[in-house]
């Protein structure tokens, strides 16, 4: 039975958990063994997090549904909780919660002890320097605002519970991609269970899929998508950038691909310094020329794309882009 | 950690003799005490059902006091302030470091634990604000407290403060702020540390002891306000906090006038200058900030630069909104969630302002003076 932390219906939001076994994750921690009620899923694009091994577990109250009336914005009800476990080799690392409660979303992070014993509520400032994940490198475990910055940028808190993201025609060109875990839910599970309603009819007659014009393409606009689209979108508080790559499942008719529109030829705000050469975007069929690739490819604290949440190149991607702009965007 | 060279430019660098002003005593009379009674002020706080406490929390807690008169630690989790010895002020049992001598630009050097700062001045430490009776403000009226800020002197008629404490930008903190603040420093757990006198710089002349020494010079004019501006009037109130707050003295740049460091005006809250060089980290060890007149700051993060924040569209905040704006200080990144913000940027303090004040800050920040100015890029620590 999932512990039930959101306290008596109109009483006071309990703190967060000391500990992730007390959040409703596992039904048997000694085992490790995760509820049946928390379902297991896997996003068809992932977020590039320096290699980590993801598993992923969402709960929904009891007689609760995900509004899915806007294809690309998801509503969750109060009492929605989602769990995330970073693994770097055999140990977990890290599990992320986020929980809707009636105040709002809150988010927390859970640091796991060496031994798998136990994984303790870290502090809200994060842990700058957790376990070693490469040569000299130490994950990061986030700040709360660390976790607000990409979380509270776009129109909804949950980034990878999503119609494209859950679709069962799954990329397989997409980087990193994941084999769905044992009992994963999908799209089509999700509705099946009437866990998701009300979504569009251009949604529910084909399964959703990025439009593009070849595989490379798909991919790099999944990828884009997935890693970028939290805060480079059209509608949150980088909305004034006018840099959206955040993917719409638009229905027909809908006009072009913001993240086309808005990179290639697009001139670059950002100068990367000591290179004047770079100033757009996306330059048509230049990767060495595109300010995002640039910036992708580096993880120097000023140049660095994205700011946050990684400490390596993800370099599969920055070869997928570099292929992307090289073949198929030339003008 | 509201960083600065030297903010009593007109006391410190009048003559280093006036170092030896702090050895001697000196009495003023009292109907020269500025301001009124603060008792009065704290009385018609109380009545209107506001808690001084509670305001003068908010004020210390998001006006940046934790960022110098509580030691720093640094540990495996980056610096962070060690509360067990909140708003103490510098550790009576650290060792500090000689006096450096720093390489151009730069001009004053703090200890890693940002108590103990060095520079033209000598060197300083940050006071004991606790109420410890021997140590601390335990004996201090609110009025000292008030005349403290306002007069740049110690309990109001005494020796200089040094920098890099900022009393000319607190000194237009209303009556009722302050004695708020006093307030709530008063409720503090009483902490006993003897804080080590100041150091004059060395070859300062020490007049013979009852020799007269001759009196700064008076910081300039200021009415001082009862209350503060309520958001009634957002740009009002935003000019009162940046102006008491003293965001001024780290994001406009500074020369070197006949008295002491003076205020570039026609650069007001611009920032490093674009036209400056890029200075090298001078990276001494024992010692973990560095300031400089024009406002770049060096530590172990690399090179940062106070940012332009005048409404410019290219090159300040004029294409911002008001949300990238209290993201920013919410969550110290650039925009709320790009690259973060570098210290000495006390924006864990900052970010604590309410959505009103931050917002007022913003509405304030759209009417000052545009200033075309590109801050150079923060430079990272060698190796990265």
């Amino acid at each position: 039975m999932v512990t039930p932390l959101l306290g008596d219906p109109g009483g006071a939001v309990p703190p967060l958990p000391e500990h992730l076994r007390d959040t409703g994750l596992y039904g048997d921690w000694d085992h490790k063994v995760v509820a049946a009620e928390n379902l297991p899923y896997a996003p068809q694009y992932p977020l590039w997090s320096d290699g980590a091994a993801k598993s992923r577990w969402v709960h929904l109250p009891p007689g609760t549904w995900i509004d899915g009336t806007d294809a690309d914005a998801w509503q969750f009800p109060v009492g929605t909780r989602v769990w995330k476990e970073f693994r770097f080799g055999d140990a977990p690392a890290e599990t992320r919660f986020i929980e809707r409660t009636p105040d709002g979303w809150r988010y927390a992070s859970y640091a796991w002890k060496a031994d798998g014993t136990d994984a303790v509520l870290a502090p809200a400032r994060g842990i700058l320097n957790s376990v070693t994940i490469g040569e000299g490198v130490r994950h990061a475990i986030p700040s709360r605002t660390d976790c607000t910055a990409c979380h509270e940028a776009g129109p909804t808190p949950m980034l990878s519970l999503s119609a494209l993201q859950l679709s069962p025609d799954r990329d397989p060109g997409a980087p990193h991609a994941e084999q769905l875990p044992a009992g994963a839910v999908d799209l089509d599970a999700l509705v099946a269970r009437g866990l998701v309603r009300g979504m569009p009819d251009h949604v529910m007659q084909r399964a959703p899929r990025i439009d593009a014009s070849t595989p490379t393409s798909r991919a790099a606009l999944g990828y884009l998508h997935a890693n970028c689209g939290m805060c480079h979108n059209g509608t949150g508080p980088m909305a004034s950038l006018d840099f959206s790559l955040r993917y719409a499942l638009a229905g027909p008719g809908a006009p072009r691909t913001d993240a086309l529109f808005t990179t290639l030829g697009a001139r670059s705000h950002f100068k990367v310094s000591g290179q004047p050469d770079q100033v757009d975007r996306i330059h048509p069929g230049r990767p060495d020329l595109s300010v995002l690739v640039t910036r992708m490819a580096s993880r120097h604290p000023v140049l660095q794309m994205p700011p946050l949440g990684t400490r390596l190149v993800d370099e599969d991607a920055v070869a997928l882009l570099r292929r992307w702009i090289a073949d198929d965007l030339r003008r | 950690m509201n960083m600065t060279v030297s903010r009593s430019g007109t006391i410190v660098f009048g003559s280093a003799v006036l170092i030896g002003a702090v050895l001697v005593a000196r009495t003023i009379p009292l109907g020269a005490a500025v301001g009124r009674t603060p008792l009065a002020t704290t009385v018609a706080l109380q009545a209107s059902g506001a808690d001084p406490v509670a305001r003068g929390a908010y004020l210390v807690k998001s006006g940046a006091c934790n960022d110098c008169h509580t030691p720093l630690k640094t540990g495996d989790n980056g610096p962070e302030p060690d509360m067990t010895r909140m708003l103490s002020g510098h550790p009576a049992e650290l060792a500090v470091p000689a006096v450096p001598t720093l390489p151009a630009p730069w001009l004053s050097a703090a200890t890693s634990t940002l108590t103990a700062w060095s520079g033209p001045w000598g060197r300083s430490h940050t006071a004991n604000l606790t109420p410890d009776r021997e140590t601390g403000l335990g004996t201090w009226t609110a009025q000292q407290f008030i005349d403290t800020i306002r007069n740049g002197k110690h309990q109001g008629t005494g020796r200089p403060l040094l920098p890099p404490m900022p009393w000319e930008a607190f000194r237009h903190y209303a009556d009722e702020d302050l004695a708020s603040m006093f307030a709530y420093l008063q409720s503090i757990p009483a902490i006993r540390n003897k804080v080590p006198e100041p150091v004059p710089p060395p070859g300062a002349p020490v007049p013979p002891p009852g020799e007269a020494v001759p009196p700064p010079d008076a910081p300039a004019p200021l009415t001082a306000l009862r209350t503060a501006p309520t958001h009634g009037d957002p740009v009002a109130r935003g000019k009162y906090l940046v102006t008491a707050i003293g965001c001024g003295d780290c994001h406009t740049p500074m020369t070197m006038g006949p008295k002491g460091p003076a205020y570039v005006m026609s650069r007001m809250l611009s920032g490093y200058p674009s036209s400056s060089p890029v200075p090298a980290n001078p990276a001494l060890q024992g010692w973990g900030e560095f300031g400089a007149l024009e406002p770049a700051f060096a530590g172990a993060w690399g090179v940062s630069f106070a940012a332009n924040l005048t409404p410019d569209a290219e090159t300040g905040l004029g294409a911002w909104t008001e949300q990238q704006f209290l993201d920013t200080l919410r969550n110290g990144r650039h925009q709320g969630r790009g690259r973060q913000l570098l210290p000495p940027m006390p924006w864990p303090a900052f970010g604590q302002k309410d959505d009103a004040d931050l917002k007022a800050i913003f509405a304030y920040l759209r009417t000052v003076p545009a200033v075309r100015n590109k801050v150079p890029d923060p430079v990272a620590p060698a190796g990265k």
